[in-house]
């Protein structure tokens, strides 16, 4: 538990960074609000109509070099790393967040951050050794974006983390449970070519194909302990089931009204069609775990014990058949609707407000939550200025801030944002996300 | 003259065709199918063999003697397992492991998914498991049931037919304190046939002497044509509040097994200074922890083993010591009762078990037994 706690952690905060939409830090620092302004290269996953805009870019070339998103449901951050580290000495207080469904810890990080984050760590890549930060170019009205984007859910039910909390004791030996105590996580590299169009004077619109190479879906689940009442023992298994690559497509479509030149309206649908095959050479991997593992040991020790094997339908353990019932369940990407106004003003001052729905069972997404958000941008002679603030679904609210730097057609851009609520039947949720990226961007004729 | 769909309606009907096709979840390589045959060549190192439908047998090294393909079908008729296992057999647990009259050097491991939403809370905790070789028994030593997942795991002896079952050999524990028991006088006292002091009515050829009203017997299995113990009367089981509170209070003994005699002599004053015999009860104890079933062995037995086979013996009340047996000294408690035109002898064993508290200090739990003897 400790272990699989510290590993969520450690992606999500050594380093970075972004995205409840795997978006740019120039959103990240609005809170996900950068669709109905959003240009060149960071339109291309968003909205293709926005490429061909009167206003758009002539070239641009940008990297979202790190970033990721964490979001833990029944503690606080803080808590979080009590937990981790509590090693069976924390302080009871601690339990006093987390839902009877336990806590639920998600993180979203680019790929390459995961990749540098499990080395630093020594322990294995989940990311199935994404090594390309995300890159996206426009020339015109068209441009290629790719992305390498890991993430990971992880549940660990409130009787676990009572376990590596207080330690074991014996007295609530009739009270450990794993329940739902479960992992999964998927690495994605997608390739999104997107082209846009006007179609009338005001009205542009695009689309944007994905390719979409599976590299990694795993998914993990704890068993319910096993225990020796005469010695009063402890003992519990754990499997992974994998799959070790795929391929899919996406089809968004986008369109943008120019109502005045400083006044746009966006919509756009994302994966309006796809498709996702994962290969079905699947991996499992198993171990088994005492009270102590689970309340202290070192957490390398712990990971190092699963070792992959291919698995054979014909002579595994029924651990591994349950934990691959919900491999490819829903494991693909859900069809999204964003709807966006953005304002421009003559200042140069940007205001967006935009609102996500995902539609269909797809899961492949950091995570299915609905949400609103406003941002706002000043330029600040050659520092962008950012601040948003988002409603998500489950009560969940997010205030985010950036800072951008522009010389000539150079841009830094830094987001990052803090997420906190309660939601009715989740309990309290805290976030953190951050992000840094390089651009250069070079403007077309008529930009305002 | 034919005219040129417009562009718009070519785009808008391949949109709407495109926008139908929601995917669905991809299957499995390997999606449970009944007419599945799967085989594993396993040798003497072991290994796993499975089906995707919900059986998974672990050989453990040293199980098999040379190079064997095991082989599991799921029968056609889900209805046929072959015997009568006592208890609720769960048809869809049923599979067939092949050879059948493969020799088993080890005990190997079998796990059995079992839908765990489908049992009432009490079928949970009896759980077992049917091999047409051990007969009408069930096999209940060493079980475990994740209730969460719900897979059923034991051990079997040998191949062939093998199912999970809901046992109905089952004794409930009750979770109360027993009532205390009453003590009494043995009829060979009250007979008046009770010999002089260190006599005996009759004696064998080493000198043991035998009560004038013979042994109280006891006996009930779960195997052969030997009565039952849950429906008998013979055996109940009591669990004191600390047992309760640290184990919960759904308890059960699977498989009781009764046997064993006990004779009192040597009467002095009404009470017996001599018994002879053993007592034997085994079974397996089943209790809910968590999400999780957990089975314990159950196997106390006791012989007198002093003098010409025997043992000296103090009352008090209703408390009686036995001061040679293969035990140690055990002090237990009785009660006699007339029965029909004989007579009953309750004896009460327990079991102590010392459990740890978070502060490092131990409480003590009891777990009562009590036998009904009759003569």
């Amino acid at each position: 538990m400790r272990s699989l706690l510290f590993l969520v952690c450690a992606l999500a905060l050594a380093s970075n960074a972004s995205a409840q939409s795997g978006l740019w830090p120039r959103s990240n620092g609005m809170a996900g609000a950068d669709f109905a302004l959003a240009r060149g290269f960071a339109s291309l996953e968003s909205n293709p109509a926005n490429l061909f805009l009167d206003d758009s870019v002539a070239f641009s070339f940008g990297s979202s070099v790190h970033g990721g998103r964490v979001v833990v449901t029944g503690a606080s951050l803080f808590d979080l790393a009590d937990i981790v580290t509590s090693a069976g000495l924390g302080s009871s207080t601690l339990l006093d967040d987390i839902p009877e469904g336990g806590l639920r810890i998600d993180a979203v990080t680019e790929g390459l951050t995961a990749n540098v984050a499990a080395e630093m760590l020594g322990v294995p890549d989940p990311s199935g050794r994404a090594d390309v930060p995300t890159l996206g170019f426009t020339y015109k009205n068209g441009g290629l974006a790719i992305r390498q984007r890991t993430i990971m859910t992880a549940i660990v039910s409130r009787e676990l983390v009572d376990l590596a909390v207080n330690g074991f004791n014996p007295e609530q030996i009739n009270e450990y449970a794993a329940k739902n105590t479960s992992v999964r996580s998927f690495t994605l590299t997608s390739f999104t070519f997107g082209m846009g169009k006007h179609l009338t004077e005001r009205v542009a619109a695009g689309f944007s194909v994905r390719y979409l190479s599976g590299r990694k879906l795993i998914n993990g689940r704890v068993f319910e302990p096993e225990i020796d009442v005469d010695n009063e023992l402890l003992s519990a298994s754990a499997a992974s089931v994998e799959s070790r690559g795929g391929n899919g497509f996406g089809l968004d479509l986008g369109v943008t009204y120019e109502h005045r030149p400083e006044l746009f309206f966006s919509l756009a649908i994302q994966n309006f069609a796809q498709r996702m095959w994962w290969s079905e050479t699947l991996w499992v991997s198993q171990s088994t775990f005492d009270q102590d593992d689970i309340g202290s040991s070192d957490m390398r020790e712990l990971i190092g014990r699963f070792n992959a094997t291919e698995f054979d339908a014909q002579g595994t353990t029924l651990e591994a058949y349950a934990t691959s019932k919900r491999l490819f369940k829903n494991a693909f990407l859900p069809r999204t609707v964003i709807a966006g106004v953005g304002y421009r003003a003559s200042t140069g001052t940007e205001i967006q407000l935009t609102g996500t729905k995902a539609w269909g069972r797809g899961t492949l997404v950091p995570s299915r939550l609905d949400r609103v958000a406003l941002g706002i941008q000043h330029p600040l002679t050659i520092t962008r200025l950012r601040a948003g603030f988002a409603f998500e679904e489950n009560g969940t609210r997010q205030f985010a801030g950036g800072v951008g730097f522009e010389i000539g057609s150079l841009k830094l851009d830094l987001g990052g944002g803090w997420s906190s609520g309660r939601g009715s039947m989740a309990g309290i949720v805290h976030g953190l996300s951050a992000s840094v990226g390089l651009a250069f961007i070079f403007l077309g004729d008529g930009v305002g | 003259m034919m005219r040129t769909p417009p562009t718009f309606a070519v785009c808008m009907t391949l949109v709407a065709a495109l926008s139908a096709c929601d995917q669905w979840s991809q299957d499995l390589p390997f999606e449970p199918d009944p007419l599945l045959v799967t085989q594993q060549s396993l040798g003497p190192a072991g290994g796993l063999v499975s089906h995707p439908l919900g059986l998974s047998l672990e050989f453990p090294r040293g199980a098999l003697e040379r190079a064997t393909k095991i082989t599991i079908v799921v029968p056609l008729d889900r209805n046929g397992f072959p015997g009568s296992p006592e208890g609720r057999l769960l048809k869809e647990t049923y599979f067939s492991v092949l050879p059948v009259e493969l020799e088993l050097l080890k005990p190997i491991s079998v796990d059995v998914s079992v839908s765990a939403g489908d049992l009432e809370a009490e079928d949970q905790v009896r759980l077992g498991f049917a091999t047409p070789s051990s007969g009408a028994a069930i096999r209940t030593d060493g079980v475990s049931f994740d209730l969460t997942s719900g897979i059923l795991r034991g051990e079997v002896t040998s191949l062939g037919a093998m199912a999970a079952v809901v046992a109905d050999n089952v004794i409930a524990v009750r979770p109360e304190a027993p009532p205390t028991l009453e003590g009494g006088t043995f009829a060979d006292a009250a007979s008046g046939v009770a010999p002089p002091v260190g006599n005996a009515a009759r004696a064998d050829s080493i000198g043991r002497a035998y009560s004038a009203d013979g042994p109280f017997l006891v006996r009930c299995s779960h195997q052969g044509f030997v009565r039952r113990c849950f429906d008998s009367g013979t055996m109940d089981m009591w669990s004191s509040s600390e047992i309760q509170d640290r184990l919960g209070a759904q308890m059960v003994v699977l498989n009781p097994d009764v046997t064993g005699d006990l004779e009192f002599t040597n009467f002095v004053d009404g009470v017996p200074t001599r018994a002879y015999g053993s007592l034997t009860v085994t079974g397996t104890l089943r209790v809910q922890l968590g999400q999780a079933v957990t089975s314990f062995s159950v196997d106390d037995t006791f012989v007198t083993n002093g003098s010409s086979g025997g043992t000296d013996v103090t009352a008090d009340g209703n408390s009686m010591t036995l001061h040679s047996t293969s035990t140690g000294t055990r002090t237990i408690e009785f009660a006699v009762r007339p029965s029909g035109t004989g007579e009953q002898l309750v004896v009460r064993g327990s079991k102590t078990v010392e459990f740890e508290n978070e502060d490092g200090s131990t409480e003590s739990a009891t777990l009562f037994i009590d036998l009904r003897l009759r003569r």
